[in-house]
C-alpha cells in the first residue's frame, strides 16, 4: 500500500520548519542524540555527524571515547536548562544550583567528561555572546508591535504570539541577553556558526516581531517553526549549505530549551526563516565535520564564558518565578515563556499550542536538490520531524490544568497540577478548543474524543480527593452531573447553575455556604469538588460482603511445572500476599487445572489445604466456604501450598491433552458470582478441554474462531452480569487462539498479556512484575460511568474494554490501566466564544467494598478559528483515537485495509490544515501541523508494529495481544508502545541519571531515533516500549562501562540470566550503576509502574532481533521507511488539494 | 430328626417337613406354603469343609455330588438325584469304595463348604459415604466411629471415603500430599447427568482399578492419611436458612460410590457404608424439598398415592442398587436422625444387595456406635462374612422352586427347577446377594410339581448351593443338600393330614407367612393382607384342628399348632403390618429386618418375649399381655427393636426410696440387677443394637411395652381393676381372647 521510494520520480527537499526546533531541541538538549547519529546534528555542526560519515568509528579515534565528547556539550546545555527552569520555579535553587551542583557532578563522575566539558562551556559563552549581541533587541522591538496585530490578523500569528515570549522576559531586558548567552552556551555548535548565527538571527528578529520574542529572547533561536510563508521561501532557496547550519546554529544556541524552542518559531513565523529551510537541505555531511573543528574550537572559548552566562541566569530566573508562584490564573504565566520553560510550566505551555498552530513545516520537496537527497537520505532524516526532539521539549513540564491550552504529551516526565479541568492523566481530549458547530469540525478532520483513564495512577500528583458526605453527593436535579468546580453559586449561593444542563438548581440545606462577592464560596477551601478536576465521593461505605475476590487460575502441565512458569506464577502470588497484602481483596482463591480443575481450600479451620477436583463437564464451584479466604487468615496453610507446590503435582500431564481451561474460568466465574471480583488465568495451550474446546485452524485470524468461541462469549456475557473481570495470561507454547476467548478479558474490562517465544530465563522477572502489576493495581467492580456534556455535544460512542448499554458505559471492571474513549458529537451549535463542558462520572466499588462515584471534569474553549484547533489538539489523543479505530476495525477487515485507512484519515487531517491554514504556501512544501508534526511517524510506526503488520510470521495471538492494547489501553501507553524510547546510557550528560535539582524526579538522557543507524556499535541503551525495559548492550560495548554495571570485561558468552544477577550483585556500587539503576526506575515509574524488572539483550539473542522490529522509521519488509512514508502523504495531501 | 437338628446341621428349616405327594394334595392342604428358611453362613461345628472344588452333575441340573447320590459297586459314575444323570467319576475319585469315600459322600455330611482354588479376590472393600450436613457433635462422633473403624478393618482390606452434603465429595486416599477429593454437584442437570458416565471424567481410565491404589487403599497404607481426612471433615458449610433444609445430595452420593466401585472393583466383595443423617434435598432421588414447609412423607401420603418425589425417587435409588447388584456390592445404610432420611425410598438398594440397614437416632446414640462397630468385631470373632455370593438351588423333580424372600435379587435364571407359581423374588433358581453373614436368611418357597397321586419314587431333595467370597479373599462353595419325606400315600385322608401335620413346624411356617405378608404389603394394601392373614389362618385351624363342627369350645390344636394363632395375631397387630405410630421409614426398617433374620429373631419381632424378675420366684417368661404387668415386678421386654426394662410402681417406688442402695436389701439390688444382665446379654448378641429403655410403669416409655403387649385388660374390660392383676392399655384393638374366641367360631363353621 506503501508508495517505495517516491524518491526516483521527485526529488523532495525535506525542509521542515518544524524539523528545524526540533533539531534544535535537540542539538540543545540532549547533545547525545546527535551522538547517535543523528543526521540533524551534522548539519548544526555536530561533532556528532562526523562519526556518521566516517562509517565506522570516527568518533573514537579522536577521544578515546568519541562518545563522551558529545556528552559533555549536551550535558552542557542541559545545566543551562536546569538553571532556567530553576529560575522558573524556585528562586532559592535557583542561585546554589547552576554553579555547584551540575559541574561538579560531571567532573566527579567521569573525567573525560570533564574534560569535554570545559571545553564546552567555553565555546558556549562565545556564541552566546555573539547571539546575544545581534539578535536579543530585535526581538524585544519587534515583539510588542507584532504579537497583537498578528494575532488578531491571522490566527497563525496568533498562536506564535501567545506562544513564545513570557511576560518576565521582556520585562528583563537585560537578562534576555543572558539568556541567550545559556543557551548558546548549550550548543557548542554554535561556535562555527557563529557568524551564521548572527546573520541569522536577524533573520529571527525581522520575523518575530513579536513581542513574546522579545521576551524570551533565548527562545528566539528556538523556535522551529518560522511562519509559513516565511519557510515556504526560504525552503525554495537552498542555495547555501552554510546557512542553513547558521540558522541552526542561531537556533540552537538560542534556545534555552525545548520550550523554548517551540515558542520560537512563532517568531519565525516571518520570512527570515527562509535561511531555515535552506540551511537544511544543503547541510551535506561533508560540511559537517569542518564545522566540528571548529566547534571545539569553540569549545574551548566558551568555558570562559560560562560562569557569566550562569550569574544572569540566576538572576533572571527569579523575577520569574515570582510571577509563577503568585499566579495560579495570571495570564501573565501564561505569556511568560521562561527561560528555563520547561519548568516554567504552564508558561511553556501555554506557549507551546500556540506555536503548533504555526506550524508550518514545509517539506519542501525540491527537485533541485534532489541530488543531494538521493546521495544522503540521513541528511534528510534530520530534517523530518523526531519523537525525539520533540517530547524531550516538554520533559520537567509543569502543567496546570486550567490553562485551557493542550496538555503535554502523555509519556514525558511532567507534573501536572490540578486546578478545576482533570488532570491529562485521567482525562485527555484530542481537541482543547473545539469549533462551534460540526461543518467546522468536519472540515478540519480531527476526530472530537476524549479518552478517559477514570482510576489512573497519577504519579506524584498524588490520588484524587476523596469526599465523604453524609448525603448523596449534590448533583443537578434536572441531568443528575455532579457538582463540579464549573458550576456557578447564585443569589448568595443558594442556587447553582447547572453548566451540562442550564439548570438551576436550589443548594440544598446542608451544602449551603454563602457566597463572596466574586461567586466564590466561602467554604471554597474545604471542599474538593469545587476546587478540582478529579475527586472521588464515597457513595457507600466498606460493606465486608461486598468485598470482591480474586482467583488465580494456574495451567498445571508438563510445559508450566518444567519450565519453572508455575513456579513463577506462585512466587508472584506469594510476593503480592505478602508485600502487597493491602492492594488485594481480602478474598483470594486459586484454582489450577489440568484436563480437571482444582480448587484450593485454604478455609483457616483446615490443618493442610485441600484440592477439591471437578470433573470435566461437570463446572461448579466445588466449595461452599473456604475457597476465598484472607491470607493473613490462612496464612499457614497458604504457605504450605506455595512451599509443596511441586510435590501436588507429581506427574503434570503433557500439553497434547484437553486442558479445561474452558471449565476452569467458568467456574472461576461463578465462585465470584455473588461479590464479584477478578480471575487471573494462566495458560499456554489452546483450550481444548470440553466446554469450551476451540478447535486448531489454520487461518490466522483475528476473528474468533466459529469452533469453540461461542462457549466464551456467553460466558464473558456471564462475568460481565456477574460483576466477574478476566485477565488472561498468556505463555504460549502453540498458538492458543487468543480471538477465540479473549472476549473474556476484552468484555469485562480484564487484560491481556501475551509472553510470545516465553523463556525461563529472560521472561520470568517479567511475568512476575506483570503479574504483581495487574493484581495489585488499583481496580473499580462493577463500573457504570456515563458521559455528560454541556448542551450542544453529546457523546456518540465509546470504544474501550467495555459493554455500553444506551449511553451508559457498564464495566465488570475497570483498572488503572485502563481507558475509555468517547467520541462526542454536536446535537446543536454552540455560542461562540463559549466554553464547553464535559462531565466524566463512574460509579464503582473498590477492593475494600467502597462505593465510590469518581468525577472527572473537562472544560473547553470555543472558537471558530480553524488554525485554533489544530494547535489546540493533542497528538497522543488523536494517535490513541486512530489507534482505537483502527483495532477496532481490523476485526472485520484486514491488516491492509486498516492500513490505508489510517494513512487516509491522516492525510485527510494534514490536508485540511493544508488547505485551511496554510494554503499561502508552495505546493510543493509540505507542512505539518506544529502540534501534531509527529503524527506520519506515528502513523507509520504503529502501522509497523505486530497488530497491523502484514509479516506472515506473526500468530493471531500477537496480532490480537497488541489490538488489544490499542483498544484498552491509554494514551501514555499507547504512544510508547507505538513509538519505543531508546535511550542512550554510555554518553550519559552530567546530569542525567541524577534528581532534578528542582523537581522529583531522575533526569532522564535524551533517547534517540527508532533507526538502525542511531545505534552505536559501541553503545548501551535502554529500550522502553511501555511494557518491557530493556538493556541493550551492543557488540563493542565499552568496557570501562560494562565493568560499572556488571564488573565483566565483554558480554561474549553471558546471558540474559547471569547478566542480570550480575548486574543485581553489583548494585549501587558504583556511581555509574546507581546512575543506571535510577533512570532505569525512573523509567518504570514514568510508564505506571511500581516496579519492572530488566531484560539484559546481548547481540545476537533473539530478543536482540525483536528489538531491531521496532525501529520503525527504517524500511520494514512490508513498509516504508519514514523518510518515503512523509513523501507518500505529501503526495497525497497534494492531490487531495489538486 | 428334628427340626432343630436340621437347622442345626444344615441352616436350613422347612414349614412342612413331611410333604405331600401330589399337587392337588399340596394345594389342598399345605394352608401354610410349602417353604424354608435357609441360612447359608449358618455356623456349625458339623460343617465339612474340603479344600477342592465340587463335582457337578453333567446333567441340566448342575447339582453336586451329595450323600444322597448313588453309587454303585465299580464306583465309576454315580446317578445324580435331581435328574438322574449319569456321571462319571473323575481319575481322582478312583479310591472310592463302600468303605473309603469322600467327605461330600458320607451320610451326615449334608453341608459342606468347598474352598475353591481359584485367585484369591482382594480383601472386601470398604467405601464410607459420610453425610456432612449433621450438626457439629455428631459428625465428631461419626468420624471417630469410622476412625475407630480403621483399627478394625483388616489391614488390607481397600477403603475408600465419599462425603456427601449440597455436593459430593470423592476423596482420592491415594494422594497424600494434602486432602484431594473429586466434587460432583449434588444436582447435575438432569440432561447431561448419567451415572454410568461419572467415573468415565475421573482421570484417565487406566487408572481406574483397584492396582492404582487411587480411590481405594488399603488400609495399612494410608491409616494416616485417612485419619487426617477424616479429622478434617467438617460440617458442610453451604449456609442454611431457618426455613430449610441442608442441601443433601444422598442420590449422587450414592450414584458416585455405585459407579465408582462397579468400574474399580467390579465383582470384587465390598460394600457402600453410607451413613446418612437426614433427607435427601438436592440432585436425583431427593424425598423432600429443600422447604421446610413442606413436610416429608408419611404413610398416610404414600397410601394415597400423593407423594410428590416418592416413585421417583425409589426408581433412582431402585437403578443404583440393580447397578450395584451387577457388580457385586453391597450397600448399607445407617440412617441416624430423629426425623425420616428417606429410607423408604433407599431401602431397595439395600434389599436387593444385601446390606445391612441401620436406624438410630443419632450418630453419637449407641444405637448407631454399637451396631457400626459390631460390624467389624463380629468379624473377630470369626463371625462368617460372605460377599458376592450367589445361591442357587436344586429341587428334585417332583419339586419345584417358586420363588424365595429376603435380601436377594434374582439372576433370572430359569432352570427345570423353576415352578409355575411364583412367591417372592421368582422365575429363578438363583440368586444373586452381594452381602451375608451368619444371620442372613432366606426364604424360598416351593411347590410340589407332581401330577401322580402315588409318591414320586425319587427322594425329596433340595439342594442350595451358595458360592460367595469369605472375609479372608477366598471363593467358598457351600452345599447343603436337605432331603424330606413324602407323606406316605394312603388312602385314607385323615391319615394324610395327620402325617402332614405332625411335620408342620409352627415357628418357620409363621415366619414364611410374615414374610410373604410383608412381600405383598409393598404392593397390596395392609387390611387386605390382613385379611388374607385371617383367612390363611382359619384354613389352616379348621383343617389341622380337632374340633365339631360349630361347636367353638370343642376346638384344640395339637401341640405343633398351638401357638400358631398366636404369633399370627401378635403378626398382625405389629408395626410390620401395622402403620399406626411409626414413619414409612420406621416401617421399611422393621419389614427390612424381618427378611433378614433368622426363624428365632423373626419370631421375637413377631411375637415379643418378655420376662418377669420378682421375689416370688426365680425369672420366668411371661405371656404377652396387660395381665402380666404388675407392682412389685420387673419386667424385660425383647422385641428384637427394642429392650425394655420395666419397673412395675411398687419396685420403682423403692428405688426412688435408695433401697437398692440399702445393704440391708442385697436382694433387691439383685432384683434390679438381674434383667439388665440379661438386657445386656441380648444387647451383646443383637445386631443391630436395639434401643435399650430402662423405665418405670406409669412413665412415658412404657408405651413401648403397653404397644405391644395383648391388651386383655382395658378400659372396656369387666375385669375388677386389680393393679396387681395387670394395667389397663387404653386401646379399642381386640385382644387375643377375643381374636381366638372369634378364629374358633369360624373354624369350627361348617
Amino acid at each position: 500500500m506503501y508508495i517505495d521510494r517516491i524518491d526516483s520520480v521527485y526529488v523532495w527537499k525535506i525542509i521542515l520548519k518544524m524539523s528545524y526546533p526540533n533539531q534544535q531541541e535537540q542539538q540543545s538538549g540532549y547533545p547525545q542524540q546527535n551522538q547517535g547519529g543523528y543526521p540533524q546534528q551534522p548539519q548544526s555542526g555536530y561533532p556528532q555527524q562526523p562519526p556518521q560519515n566516517q562509517g565506522g568509528y570516527p568518533q573514537q579515534p579522536q577521544s578515546g571515547y568519541p562518545q563522551q565528547p558529545q556528552q559533555n556539550q549536551g550535558g552542557y546545555p542541559q545545566q543551562n536548562n536546569f538553571q532556567q527552569n530553576q529560575g522558573g520555579y524556585t528562586q532559592q535553587n535557583q542561585s546554589s544550583y547552576p554553579q555547584s551542583n551540575y559541574p561538579q557532578q560531571n567532573q566527579g563522575g567521569y573525567p573525560a567528561q570533564q574534560q569535554q566539558h570545559n571545553p564546552y562551556s567555553q565555546q558556549a559563552p562565545p556564541t552566546t555572546n555573539n547571539t546575544s549581541s545581534v539578535s536579543p533587541p530585535p526581538p524585544t522591538n519587534s515583539a510588542p508591535p507584532l504579537n497583537p496585530s498578528v494575532q488578531q490578523t491571522t490566527p497563525m500569528i496568533n498562536n506564535t504570539a501567545v506562544y513564545s515570549q513570557p511576560p518576565n522576559n521582556q520585562q528583563q531586558s537585560p537578562q534576555p541577553i543572558t539568556n541567550n548567552n545559556n543557551n548558546m552556551g548549550g550548543y557548542p555548535q554554535q561556535p562555527q556558526p557563529s557568524q551564521q548565527y548572527q546573520s541569522g538571527y536577524p533573520q529571527q528578529t525581522v520575523s518575530s516581531g513579536h513581542p513574546q520574542q522579545t521576551n524570551s529572547l533565548s527562545p528566539p533561536p528556538m523556535t522551529n517553526n518560522t511562519t509559513a510563508p516565511t519557510n515556504s521561501t526560504s525552503y525554495s532557496q537552498p542555495t547555501n549549505n552554510s546557512q542553513p547550519l547558521t540558522n541552526y546554529q542561531q537556533y540552537s544556541p538560542n534556545q534555552p530549551s525545548g520550550s523554548n524552542m517551540y515558542q520560537q518559531p512563532y517568531q519565525y513565523n516571518q520570512p527570515q526563516q527562509q535561511p531555515y529551510g535552506q540551511q537544511q537541505p544543503q547541510q551535506p555531511q561533508q560540511q559537517q565535520q569542518p564545522q566540528q573543528q571548529q566547534q571545539q574550537q569553540q569549545q574551548q572559548q566558551q568555558p570562559q564564558q560560562q560562569p557569566q552566562q550562569q550569574q544572569q541566569w540566576n538572576s533572571n530566573p527569579v523575577p520569574g518565578l515570582q510571577n509563577l508562584s503568585l499566579g495560579p490564573n495570571n495570564q501573565q504565566q501564561q505569556q511568560q515563556p521562561y527561560p528555563g520553560q520547561p519548568y516554567g510550566q504552564q508558561q511553556p505551555y501555554s506557549g507551546q499550542p500556540q506555536q503548533q498552530s504555526q506550524p508550518q513545516q514545509p517539506w519542501q520537496p525540491q527537485q533541485q536538490q534532489t541530488n543531494q537527497q538521493t546521495e544522503d537520505n540521513r541528511i534528510n532524516m534530520s530534517k523530518v520531524p523526531s519523537p525525539t526532539a520533540i517530547l524531550e521539549q516538554f520533559n520537567s513540564f509543569v502543567y496546570k490544568t486550567n490553562s485551557d491550552v493542550s496538555p503535554p504529551p502523555s509519556t514525558v516526565q511532567q507534573l501536572v497540577i490540578d486546578q478545576q479541568n482533570a488532570s491529562p492523566n485521567f482525562l485527555r481530549s484530542t481537541l482543547y478548543t473545539i469549533p462551534e458547530n460540526e461543518d467546522t469540525l468536519n472540515l478540519i478532520h480531527i476526530p472530537f474524543a476524549i479518552h478517559v483513564q477514570p482510576l489512573a495512577y497519577n504519579g506524584i500528583a498524588g490520588e484524587v480527593p476523596v469526599i465523604r458526605t453524609p448525603d448523596k453527593p449534590i448533583q443537578c436535579k434536572r441531568c443528575h452531573s455532579y457538582i463540579n468546580p464549573f458550576n456557578p453559586f447564585t443569589n448568595g449561593g443558594k442556587y447553582f447553575t447547572c453548566r451540562f444542563c442550564e439548570f438551576e438548581n436550589q443548594v440544598p440545606q446542608e451544602y449551603f455556604s454563602a457566597t463572596l462577592p466574586n461567586g466564590q464560596r466561602t467554604d471554597y477551601e474545604q471542599r474538593p469538588e469545587l476546587q478540582r478536576g478529579s475527586y472521588d465521593f464515597i457513595k457507600t461505605e466498606a460493606n465486608p460482603t461486598q468485598v470482591p475476590g480474586y482467583v488465580f487460575v494456574i495451567e498445571v502441565s508438563q510445559v508450566t511445572i518444567n519450565s519453572g512458569i508455575v513456579q513463577n506464577i506462585i512466587n508472584a502470588i506469594r510476593k503480592i500476599l505478602n508485600e502487597h497484602y493491602d492492594s488485594v481483596p481480602t478474598k483470594v482463591g486459586i484454582i489450577t487445572y489440568d484436563t480437571e480443575v482444582h480448587f484450593w481450600s485454604f478455609k483457616p479451620t483446615y490443618s493442610y489445604p485441600q484440592m477439591k477436583v471437578l470433573t470435566a463437564d461437570n463446572v461448579f464451584v466445588p466449595i461452599n466456604d473456604g475457597f476465598l479466604v484472607d491470607y493473613r487468615e490462612s496464612k499457614q496453610l497458604m504457605d504450605f501450598f506455595f512451599d509443596n507446590f511441586n510435590t501436588f503435582f507429581k506427574r503434570p500431564q503433557p500439553s497434547n491433552q484437553p486442558f479445561a481451561f474452558g471449565a476452569s474460568v467458568q467456574a472461576a466465574s461463578m465462585s465470584l458470582e455473588k461479590i464479584g471480583g477478578r480471575v487471573f488465568t494462566f495458560n499456554t495451550t489452546l483450550p481444548k478441554g470440553s466446554p469450551g474446546a476451540i478447535a486448531k485452524r489454520v487461518e490466522r485470524s483475528v476473528q474468533p474462531s466459529p469452533n469453540g468461541s461461542q462457549f466464551y462469549k456467553m460466558l464473558a456475557t456471564e462475568c460481565v452480569a456477574k460483576n466477574v473481570s478476566v485477565d488472561l495470561f498468556v505463555i504460549p507454547t502453540e498458538i492458543c487462539d487468543i480471538p477465540s476467548y479473549a472476549q473474556l478479558a476484552t468484555a469485562t474490562g480484564g487484560h491481556i498479556n501475551l509472553y510470545n517465544n516465553y523463556s525461563a530465563e529472560v521472561h520470568s522477572e517479567l511475568l512476575t512484575s506483570d503479574i504483581i502489576h495487574y493484581v495489585t493495581m488499583e481496580f473499580g467492580f462493577n463500573a457504570t460511568s456515563k458521559v455528560r456534556s454541556s448542551r450542544g455535544i453529546t457523546a456518540s460512542a465509546h470504544y474501550g474494554n467495555i459493554t455500553e448499554d444506551n449511553g451508559v458505559i457498564q464495566m465488570a471492571g475497570v483498572s488503572s490501566d485502563k481507558s475509555i474513549t468517547t467520541v462526542l458529537k454536536y446535537d446543536d451549535k454552540l455560542k461562540p466564544k463559549s466554553k464547553a463542558y464535559i462531565q466524566f462520572a463512574m460509579i464503582y466499588t473498590n477492593i475494600k467494598g467502597e462505593t465510590r462515584i469518581r468525577i472527572h471534569n473537562l472544560r473547553l474553549q470555543v472558537d471558530s478559528a480553524l488554525a485554533n484547533f489544530f494547535k489546540d489538539s493533542d497528538l497522543d489523543s488523536i494517535t490513541t483515537y486512530f489507534a482505537r479505530v483502527a483495532s477496532k476495525e481490523v476485526l472485520t477487515t484486514t491488516p491492509t485495509t486498516v492500513r490505508s485507512n489510517t494513512v487516509d484519515k491522516g492525510v485527510d487531517l494534514l490536508a485540511s490544515y493544508r488547505k485551511n491554514c496554510a494554503s499561502d504556501k508552495k505546493a510543493s512544501q509540505l507542512i505539518l501541523p506544529e502540534g501534531i508534526k509527529l503524527m506520519p511517524i506515528y502513523i507509520l510506526s504503529m502501522m509497523k508494529t505486530p497488530s497491523f503488520r502484514l509479516s506472515p510470521d506473526i500468530s493471531q495471538d500477537l496480532r490480537y495481544f497488541y489490538l488489544n492494547l490499542y483498544s484498552s489501553s491509554a494514551p501514555s501507553r499507547i504512544i510508547p508502545l507505538i513509538y519505543p524510547r531508546t535511550y542512550p546510557i554510555h554518553n550519559l550528560l552530567p546530569g542525567d541519571g541524577y534528581k532534578h535539582p528542582n523537581y522529583d524526579h531522575i533526569v532522564l538522557p535524551a533517547f534517540v531515533r527508532l533507526s538502525a543507524d542511531q545505534i552505536s556499535q559501541n553503545g548501551i541503551y535502554i529500550h522502553e516500549d511501555g511494557r518491557q525495559i530493556m538493556v541493550w548492550i551492543q557488540q563493542f560495548a565499552a568496557t570501562n562501562y560494562l565493568r560499572d554495571l556488571f564488573g565483566i570485561e565483554s558480554t561474549f558468552g553471558y546471558t540474559n540470566n547471569k547478566l542480570s544477577q550480575l548486574y543485581h550483585s553489583l548494585n549501587g556500587q558504583n556511581e555509574y550503576h546507581q546512575r543506571i539503576e535510577a533512570i532505569i526506575l525512573s523509567i518504570t515509574q514514568l510508564r505506571g509502574y511500581k516496579d519492572r524488572p530488566v531484560i539484559f539483550v546481548v547481540q545476537g539473542d533473539p530478543v536482540d532481533a525483536h528489538l531491531r522490529l521496532q525501529f520503525h522509521e527504517d524500511k520494514g519488509v512490508d513498509s516504508v521507511s519514514y523518510i518515503d512514508f512523509l513523501c507518500q502523504i505529501h503526495k497525497q495531501i497534494q492531490n487531495k488539494l489538486s | 430328626m428334628s427340626f432343630d437338628q436340621s437347622e442345626d446341621r444344615d441352616g436350613v428349616r422347612f414349614s412342612w417337613n413331611v410333604w405331600p405327594t401330589s399337587r392337588v394334595e399340596a394345594t389342598k392342604n399345605l394352608l401354610v406354603p410349602l417353604g424354608c428358611l435357609y441360612t447359608p453362613l449358618h455356623q456349625s461345628p458339623e460343617i465339612t469343609q474340603v479344600p477342592y472344588p465340587p463335582l457337578r452333575c453333567k446333567g441340566i441340573c448342575n447339582a453336586i455330588l451329595n450323600p444322597y447320590c448313588t453309587i454303585a459297586p465299580p464306583y465309576k459314575t454315580w446317578v445324580c438325584p435331581f435328574c438322574l444323570q449319569h456321571n462319571q467319576f473323575p481319575p481322582h475319585y478312583a479310591g472310592i469304595s463302600d468303605v473309603n469315600r469322600p467327605a461330600e459322600l458320607l451320610p451326615h455330611v449334608t453341608t459342606i463348604e468347598y474352598q475353591l482354588p481359584t485367585a484369591e479376590t482382594p480383601l472386601p472393600i470398604y467405601l464410607f459415604v459420610v453425610d456432612v450436613c449433621v450438626p457439629d457433635d455428631e459428625l465428631q462422633s461419626l468420624t471417630d466411629s469410622l476412625t475407630m473403624s480403621l483399627s478394625l478393618i483388616p489391614e488390607n482390606s481397600y477403603v475408600g471415603l465419599i462425603t456427601f452434603g449440597s455436593m459430593v465429595q470423592l476423596y482420592e486416599l491415594g494422594f497424600t500430599s494434602c486432602p484431594k477429593s473429586y466434587v460432583f454437584r449434588g444436582d447435575p442437570p438432569t440432561n447431561t447427568f448419567k451415572i454410568a458416565n461419572l467415573m468415565q471424567k475421573v482421570g484417565s481410565p487406566e487408572t481406574m482399578n483397584l492396582q492404582s491404589k487411587r480411590f481405594l487403599v488399603p488400609v495399612s497404607e494410608c491409616e494416616f492419611h485417612l485419619t487426617s481426612i477424616l479429622e478434617e471433615i467438617q460440617k458442610d458449610p453451604c449456609r442454611v436458612a431457618s426455613d430449610k433444609r441442608p442441601l443433601r445430595a444422598t442420590g449422587m452420593a450414592f450414584s458416585v460410590a455405585s459407579a465408582l466401585l462397579s468400574t474399580v472393583a467390579s465383582n470384587m466383595g465390598g460394600r457402600i457404608m453410607a451413613f446418612v443423617g437426614g433427607p435427601g434435598t438436592s440432585g436425583p432421588g431427593l424425598v423432600v424439598s429443600e422447604d421446610l414447609r413442606e413436610p416429608i412423607r408419611s404413610h398416610h401420603e404414600v397410601i394415597k398415592g400423593k407423594t410428590k418425589y416418592t416413585s421417583k425417587a425409589y426408581q433412582f435409588y431402585k437403578s443404583i442398587g440393580e447397578r450395584s447388584v451387577a457388580s457385586g456390592h453391597a450397600i448399607d445404610i445407617f440412617s441416624c436422625s430423629l426425623d425420616q432420611v428417606g429410607l423408604y425410598e433407599m431401602r431397595e438398594m439395600v434389599k436387593l444387595t444385601g446390606g445391612y440397614m441401620v436406624l438410630a437416632d443419632s450418630f453419637d446414640h449407641p444405637m448407631f456406635t454399637q451396631s457400626f462397630q459390631k460390624i467389624f468385631t463380629r468379624e473377630d470373632n470369626a463371625f462368617k462374612m460372605g460377599y458376592n455370593a450367589e445361591i442357587q438351588v436344586c429341587t428334585s423333580m417332583s419339586l419345584k422352586v417358586c420363588g424365595a424372600i429376603g435380601h436377594m435379587s434374582s439372576k433370572n435364571n430359569k432352570t427345570s427347577c423353576v415352578g409355575e407359581n411364583e412367591i417372592g423374588i421368582g422365575g429363578t433358581s438363583s440368586w444373586k446377594v452381594c452381602a451375608l453373614d451368619q444371620n442372613s436368611t432366606f426364604a424360598f418357597y416351593f411347590e410340589i410339581a407332581n401330577t401322580q397321586q402315588n409318591a414320586p419314587e425319587q427322594l425329596g431333595l433340595v439342594q442350595f448351593i451358595t458360592s460367595y467370597q469369605n472375609s479372608f479373599g477366598k471363593q467358598i462353595l457351600r452345599v447343603s443338600t436337605i432331603r424330606r419325606e413324602w407323606v406316605q400315600h394312603t388312602i385314607e385322608q385323615q391319615q394324610n393330614i395327620t402325617m402332614l401335620a405332625n411335620g408342620f413346624d409352627q415357628e418357620t411356617s409363621a415366619v414364611l407367612m410374615a414374610r410373604l405378608a410383608v412381600f405383598k404389603a409393598e404392593t397390596e394394601e395392609l387390611p387386605d393382607i390382613t385379611r388374607w392373614l385371617d383367612k390363611m389362618l382359619i384354613k389352616l385351624v379348621s383343617k389341622y384342628a380337632d374340633y365339631r363342627r360349630d361347636d367353638p369350645t370343642s376346638f384344640k390344636l395339637v401341640l405343633n399348632f398351638s401357638i400358631y394363632p398366636h404369633f399370627m395375631f401378635h403378626l398382625r397387630r405389629s408395626s410390620f403390618l401395622q402403620v399406626f405410630n411409626s414413619s414409612p421409614d420406621e416401617s421399611s426398617f422393621y419389614r427390612f429386618m424381618l427378611n433378614r433374620e433368622n426363624v428365632s429373631n423373626s419370631l421375637i419381632m413377631i411375637q415379643p418375649t418378655l420376662e418377669k424378675y420378682s421375689f416370688n420366684g426365680p425369672p420366668h417368661p411371661e405371656v404377652l399381655s396387660a395381665s402380666s404387668i404388675s407392682t412389685d415386678s420387673i419386667l424385660l421386654l425383647d422385641t428384637f427393636f427394642h429392650v425394655l426394662i420395666f419397673h412395675g410402681e411398687t419396685i420403682a417406688q423403692w428405688r426412688k426410696a435408695g433401697y437398692d442402695k440399702d445393704p440391708q436389701h442385697q436382694n433387691f439390688r439383685d432384683l434390679l440387677q438381674a434383667p439388665k444382665d440379661d438386657a445386656a446379654h441380648i444387647l451383646k448378641e443383637r445386631f443391630p443394637y436395639p434401643r435399650y429403655i430402662v423405665c418405670d410403669q406409669h412413665s412415658g416409655e412404657a408405651r413401648f411395652l403397653l404397644a405391644i403387649i395383648d391388651p386383655n385388660i382395658t378400659h372396656t374390660s369387666n375385669t375388677p381393676q386389680d393393679p396387681s392383676k395387670g394395667e389397663i392399655v387404653f386401646t379399642d384393638d381386640v385382644n387375643l381372647h377375643v381374636f381366638l374366641e372369634h378364629l374358633k367360631k369360624f373354624a369350627v363353621q361348617s
